[in-house]
């Protein structure tokens, strides 16, 4: 820092001129640190406050670019034949699954190739207390008519499990077909259809044709009941109405959820906290000094050498200002910040091995837990301010919602999977309160992006 | 260095370097104008450093219709002021003494100055003014601005304005007769 010495004669200055002259512009170089620190807060300022317009378009191709190339790997990687395949459980041949409990030669081998299916097949036994002979079993039909076998099959045995097997090899034939619409269909004794098992834990449909009784039977699958959580990121545009007008605001979330699965069911609830941003209003009058006219002040005469009988003034001109009142207003753009609370129930339309899509709906709650009003920054040339009137709408501290939204999810691992929410929000209650017209009606569509975690997820998806 | 108009735009689209060459242009005159707001430089720079936050967070709300600089400099002398508000409560928890209008006017007429003085001795002076006495002196004297103007940004009467103002002229002309006393003003 310099400390020039000034060397102006200052008998006649008063106070007020030295320190204005002397030190009215000193400069003091700023400390590097300055700098440091106050880009590393624009820097925090930035992630906190992000938004896709401060990205630059390079990054956000880049960014694009790199998401497909990872989808497109990912996926090609993951499927059966990729090069890192991460099933490694092969596909299980139908008939090799056939492991009967009775003995295995109770069932005939197929003479058919056998159809490739990827779920459990399984012939149970049923043991009856009255023993049953093998000749019960019509010998008209039932022996050499054909049985369909597919996934999630069972096939009800009712006879009697002996010491012996009860159908042998020579009676019994099972043929695989490549048809999986219908998963077991098999002749049945009139006599033994009164042992099967009609409990609730199959699919059971029996059918007579032409005096043969079918019948039915298809397994169901474990009902999947499973936690799952996820973490995710939502980008919203809020639209409020008041007075016919509407107007948009862009706000941030960040949820984490978890639900609970059971059936084609599922339960979630969870937290979000987010940016939510709204406009600031205020009033402002102020009173400037505008100049309207002037006048010419003498400051010297002499006369005409000329004409003496002439005299020449000397004039300066003085401005004359007139103070004049204005009204203005002035927008300005406040951040809210909430936590909000949903419990929505769910609803699988389908889902696959790695596909899946639901709907989901129900209630939310917000709390506001703190707000940052930015001051208004009123900038009057030759003037000074009178009134600054806020009139900014003041947010609810709670307000209730109702969602509606799909989730699209794709499972990159049995567990790991990538989830994308587009939701809508309708606000039941009004997120502000105007002063000045009536409170806005609310609505919001997002897009909520994020990743999940399937916890203990044990049924295999087809 | 000139401050175009595109630099602004960038510092409203939120480039950093455009924001550190504004930066590099108004921190040492602002630092300046903080300096006189405070005890030290350490805290001078913690209010330049917010008061820059707020420029460039406030920046698109500039119209273009003042200079750049005068409208930064406005808003770090708010910032500073909120900033000493906030720490120390100015003026409301001062006693106030009646003093004589005639009093206050001939305060500045009593006094004669050294031809040298050192810019670093007034500032220092300054720098040594109670919280109180140095806003409203700085307000009036390097800010221009009125009593009732003052009175309504540190939300105090007209008179305290005036009595703070008073106070704190008849301190520094006793510190710098003190000085001149001791025949070594340069050296205080």
């Amino acid at each position: 820092m310099s400390q020039p010495t000034n060397n102006n004669s200052g008998s006649g200055k008063d106070l007020d001129d030295l320190f204005r002259d002397t030190i009215g512009q000193q400069e003091f170089p700023p400390s590097p640190k300055v700098w440091r620190n106050l880009n590393w807060r624009l820097l925090v300022r930035e992630l906190i406050h992000f938004n896709f317009i401060n990205i630059p378009k390079l990054a956000l191709v880049s960014a694009t670019g790199g998401l497909v190339i990872l989808a497109s790997l990912t996926y090609w990687v993951l499927q059966p034949g990729g090069v890192h395949a991460i099933s490694t459980q092969p596909e299980t041949p139908a008939a090799s699954v056939i492991q009967p409990s009775i003995q295995q030669s109770s069932i005939a081998q197929p003479a058919e190739k056998p159809v490739s299916v990827s779920e459990k097949l399984s012939v149970r036994p049923l043991t009856s207390a009255k023993p049953v002979p093998s000749a019960s079993i019509h010998p008209e039909h039932g022996l050499s008519s054909r049985t369909l076998i597919a996934s999630n099959t069972v096939i009800e045995n009712t006879l009697t499990v002996s010491e012996t097997p009860i159908i042998s090899a020579e009676t019994r034939e099972v043929k695989t077909t490549t048809r999986d619409s219908y998963t077991g269909i098999r002749p049945l004794d009139p006599l033994v259809f009164s042992s099967f098992d009609l409990g609730p834990a199959t699919d059971t449909i029996s059918f007579i044709r032409s005096g043969e009784v079918f019948k039915y039977v298809r397994e169901k699958a474990p009902v999947p009941s499973f936690f799952s959580a996820n973490i995710g990121i939502a980008p919203e545009m809020a639209l409020y109405r008041s007075g016919g007008v509407t107007t948009q605001e862009f706000n941030y979330w960040a949820n984490a959820e978890i639900a609970y699965h059971f059936s084609r069911f599922s339960v979630h609830t969870g937290i979000g906290l987010g940016y939510t941003y709204d406009e600031g209003i205020y009033k402002i009058r102020y009173r400037s000094n505008d100049s309207v006219s002037f006048y010419k002040e003498v400051i010297g005469y002499y006369t005409d050498p000329v004409d003496p009988s002439k005299i020449i003034y000397i004039t300066r001109n003085h401005a004359i200002y007139d103070s004049i009142t204005h009204l203005a207003d002035d927008r300005t753009r406040n951040r809210y910040t909430y936590l909000q609370i949903p419990l929505l129930l769910g609803y699988d339309i389908f889902e696959t091995r790695k596909f899946s899509l639901s709907i989901e709906a129900g209630p939310a709650f917000s709390f506001l837990i703190s707000q940052k009003k930015a001051e208004p920054l009123i900038d009057i040339p030759n003037g000074r301010l009178i009134l600054l009137q806020d009139n900014s709408p003041s947010q609810q501290p709670v307000n209730w919602q109702l969602w509606v939204r799909l989730s699209i999810g794709y499972q990159f691992t049995k567990n790991w999977g990538l989830v994308i929410k587009p939701y809508y929000k309708y606000y039941l209650t009004s997120p502000a309160q105007s002063t000045e017209s009536r409170n806005p009606s609310a609505q919001a569509i997002g897009l909520d992006v994020g990743i999940q975690y399937l916890f203990g997820r044990k049924s295999k998806k087809k | 260095m000139v401050i175009d108009e595109q630099i602004v735009k960038d510092c409203i689209a939120g480039k950093r370097q455009a924001q550190k060459l504004l930066f590099d242009t108004f921190a040492p005159s602002m630092l300046g104008v903080c300096m006189r707001y405070c005890h030290d430089r350490d805290e001078a720079e913690d209010i330049l450093q917010e008061a820059f936050i707020k420029v460039f967070q406030n920046i698109h709300s500039f119209r273009g219709e003042g200079s750049l600089a005068g409208w930064i400099k406005r808003v770090v002398v708010n910032h500073a002021i909120n900033y000493i508000n906030k720490r120390n409560k100015i003026a409301r928890h001062e006693k106030i003494d009646e003093i004589r209008e005639t009093e206050i006017l001939n305060i500045n007429e009593t006094i004669e100055f050294p031809d040298e003085y050192n810019p670093a001795i007034l500032l220092k002076l300054i720098q040594e003014l109670p919280a109180g006495y140095r806003t409203v002196f700085n307000l009036h004297i390097f800010e221009d601005y009125g009593h009732k103007e003052i009175a309504q940004i540190l939300g105090i009467s007209e008179n305290t304005s005036k009595t703070q103002l008073f106070k704190a002229r008849r301190w520094l002309k006793n510190k710098i007769e003190e000085a001149r006393l001791k025949k070594n003003f340069n050296q205080v």
